[in-house]
């Protein structure tokens, strides 16, 4: 039973968050577990599209998308937003690029501002799972490729039609041949036995 | 008598707020009027700047923070929270529930049925409020007969006859805990004490008295706590608890945006709460400001009665 | 407390002892107590023997009792909440549309995944390059060899910084640099047979 808190006001984040935080685990503890997601947090970024095991990739999304959502809602001159980007970005060149190059790109979306794709598994392990976390938006070649929906495109119709049109004159074929097959195997038949018949008399 | 008093208070409390206006628009000098002018068109345009604006619905946060839902989202039920709300409007229809915060003075009424005329009054000054939704509950704080009582109430409880704020007012600190440890006089507040009124649209003042400990022992390390409202804390250091103070601190922890996160209730959400609820909360407010003027208004006590 | 006593009082008479020996030397041997001379007879070695050994026998882990069957077979097999042994069979593998390997539902094909992994590393050297370590305030364009930005919505292109690659466009990345087509979709129904596949 906890009253919530009322001294700041935050945007929804538009991804499931777990009721916990994931501990990551590493020598310096809590201090440590910042430590790492601030170096990952930077790296996505400035590269816009990193590599890396899942649980750490989670925690440094949801940051990510708090610390882009926080310079949107506050924008450039708010000077705990600045803190808190200074804090979260090391390389101080990419506080310039949230503010100037990412909030405007993300101002107007309905949807997440990052994407967690889940990359293939090494060869006969079930340990590692990576994931590859991209900003929306970025300059590389997607990852995801949009089946396109071509059943109903002309080449495709007038292809199932010549396909159906071939089967079924197969098909006919055949079933001419049927008839044609039985009455040749049934003379074949009737000849060899007339045949066998006659060396049988002689 | 208390009701000369009370005016002299009302027209003192008046003139401290008109004082700290600012004037300089109602001056007859035109550089000054200019100025106050140019101030507001910067205002403008910094606020036409920041992208969004803020939903006035937001700010009964403050005054009704036990109408948000618990953050933890294992504790979270929309229907039980839906049913909740309905069932504290009900409440408050029956029986007003002013708006205090923690360090405002309150006298609460319960009913007992052991004490003479069925009724128990305490005053106190609040040093918490927890919990969410009809559990919501406030701790008032006096001393005694030199000795220091704390009761916990539910806010909503129905045995509850009358909640009074004597003062309305903020303290430096979210909660007042060690106020436990402080000199008592921080603590004694007058079960005679008169309310004190402040006119229509007035900010809460935040008082910002500095708290006296009693030398240790305390009950909590009070000098881990990052407490604005303790003046002379440093004196009952030891070298050890400065040492130990300095290595337990946790500076990443304010820039920890999911932790944050994790206890407040996001914006999309408390905007459907306090749509929901509005208007019901605005009546209420509005029915109350009529009582307290008539209360105000009302004809004089004469020296007999 | 009183170990730490008796040893302090020990100590005391050490020194004490040490001190006289010191100053005055061993005292004469004619206050010496008498010692008797007797000899205890020397304890002839016991012949050895098992049963001094093991004796009235030693306790050796051993099983009480029958393993069951079915204790057996989960031991040999394992169980659901504990850990599978027998093997389990994959039935979530697909194939890609675009290269025909294989990879496991919800998840990058390799294949895909190693191409694009390469094209995007070249470009992010790239991007570094041309950026730097300035403050970024623009957006990024890509364009390969031999490419230039289409003329139209000029504005648009103003606000971006580009980025030149030193290689030809490979064959599946689109030629779209923006993810919504900068062309409309046409409204005439005749087409082109060139323009079919």
């Amino acid at each position: 039973m906890n009253q919530a808190e009322v001294s700041k006001l935050v945007s929804k984040l538009r991804m499931n968050i777990k009721p916990e935080h994931r501990r990551l685990k590493n020598l310096k503890g809590p201090e440590g577990r910042i430590d790492k997601l601030r170096k990952t947090v930077t790296g996505l970024i400035k590269f816009e599209r990193i590599e890396l095991n899942i649980n750490r990739g989670d925690e440094a999304r949801q940051y990510a998308e708090r610390l882009i959502s926080e310079a949107i809602r506050h924008g450039d001159c708010h000077k705990p937003t600045m803190d808190m980007a200074n804090f979260w970005l090391l390389e101080k060149q990419l506080v310039h690029k949230l503010f100037k190059v990412l909030v405007p790109r993300f101002e107007n979306s309905t949807v997440s501002y990052t994407k967690m794709i889940k990359a293939p598994k090494a060869q006969n392990t079930e340990h590692t799972n990576k994931i590859v976390l991209e900003l929306r938006g970025n300059p590389y070649p997607d990852l995801i490729v949009k089946q396109p929906n071509n059943r109903l495109w002309i080449q495709n119709v007038l292809l199932d039609a010549a396909k159906y049109d071939y089967r079924q004159s197969k098909i006919s074929e055949i079933a001419a041949n049927i008839g044609k097959d039985t009455q040749l195997s049934s003379s074949s038949l009737t000849a060899n036995n007339k045949g066998g018949t006659q060396k049988e008399e002689s | 008598m208390a009701v000369t008093l009370r005016k002299s208070t009302e027209l003192f409390t008046v003139a401290k707020w008109l004082t700290r206006r600012d004037c300089r628009t109602l001056s007859s000098l035109p550089e000054k009027a200019k100025l106050a002018s140019l101030e507001v068109t910067e205002k403008a345009e910094t606020s036409r700047r920041r992208p969004k604006k803020v939903n006035p619905l937001l700010e009964n946060r403050h005054a009704y923070p036990e109408f948000l839902p618990d953050p933890n989202p294992k504790w979270r039920n929309s229907l039980r929270e839906k049913l909740e709300r309905a069932d504290m409007l009900k409440r408050r229809n029956q029986i007003d529930i002013p708006e205090f915060y923690v360090g405002s003075i309150l006298a609460v009424t319960i009913a007992d049925p052991h004490s003479q005329g069925k009724t128990n009054r305490f005053v106190g000054i609040c040093i918490e409020r927890k919990g969410c939704g009809l559990r919501a509950e406030f701790t008032l704080r006096n001393v005694v007969d030199h000795q220091g009582v704390e009761v916990r109430y539910d806010l909503y409880d129905p045995t509850i006859h009358k909640i009074q704020v004597l003062r309305v007012e903020k303290r430096l600190d979210d909660k007042l805990f060690y106020l436990r440890d402080a000199l008592p006089e921080y603590s004694t507040f007058s079960f005679d004490m008169d309310p004190e009124i402040l006119p229509e649209g007035t900010p809460v003042p935040i008082n910002p008295v500095k708290v006296e400990l009693k030398p240790k022992p305390w009950l909590e390390r009070w000098e881990r706590q990052e407490l604005q409202g303790i003046s002379n804390i440093e004196q009952y250091l030891t070298k050890k608890d400065k040492v130990r103070r300095e290595l337990r601190k946790t500076p990443w922890e304010k820039y920890d945006l999911m932790k944050q996160y994790r206890k407040t209730i996001p914006i999309e959400e408390q905007t459907d709460i306090w749509s929901e609820v509005n208007s019901q909360l605005q009546q209420l407010q509005l029915a109350r400001k009529k009582s307290t003027r008539k209360r105000t208004f009302s004809a004089p006590k004469t020296q007999l009665g | 407390m009183f170990p730490r006593f008796i040893q302090v009082v020990q100590h005391l008479k050490n020194l004490e002892r040490s001190i006289l020996l010191s100053l005055f030397g061993h005292p004469p041997k004619e206050l010496a107590l008498a010692v008797s001379v007797n000899q205890q007879p020397k304890p002839t070695p016991k012949a050895f023997s098992i049963h001094d050994l093991i004796g009235d026998g030693f306790l050796l882990a051993v099983p009480k009792f029958r393993r069951t069957v079915e204790k057996r077979l989960n031991r040999k097999f394992g169980w659901p909440e504990y850990v599978w042994k027998p093997f389990v069979p994959k039935t979530n593998l697909k194939t890609c549309h675009e290269c025909g390997h294989h990879h496991e539902q919800g998840r990058l094909c390799g294949n895909c995944y190693k191409k694009i992994g390469k094209e995007t590393k070249e470009i992010q050297g790239e991007i570094l390059k041309k950026l730097g370590s300035g403050p970024i305030e623009q957006d990024v364009i890509v364009l390969y060899e031999g490419e230039t930005l289409p003329d139209q919505q000029k504005e648009f292109w103003k606000g971006k910084r580009i980025v030149e690659m030193k290689k030809e466009r490979p064959q599946w990345f689109s030629k779209n640099l923006l993810q919504k087509s900068t062309q409309q979709p046409s409204k005439s129904t005749d087409v082109k047979p060139t323009d079919l596949a």
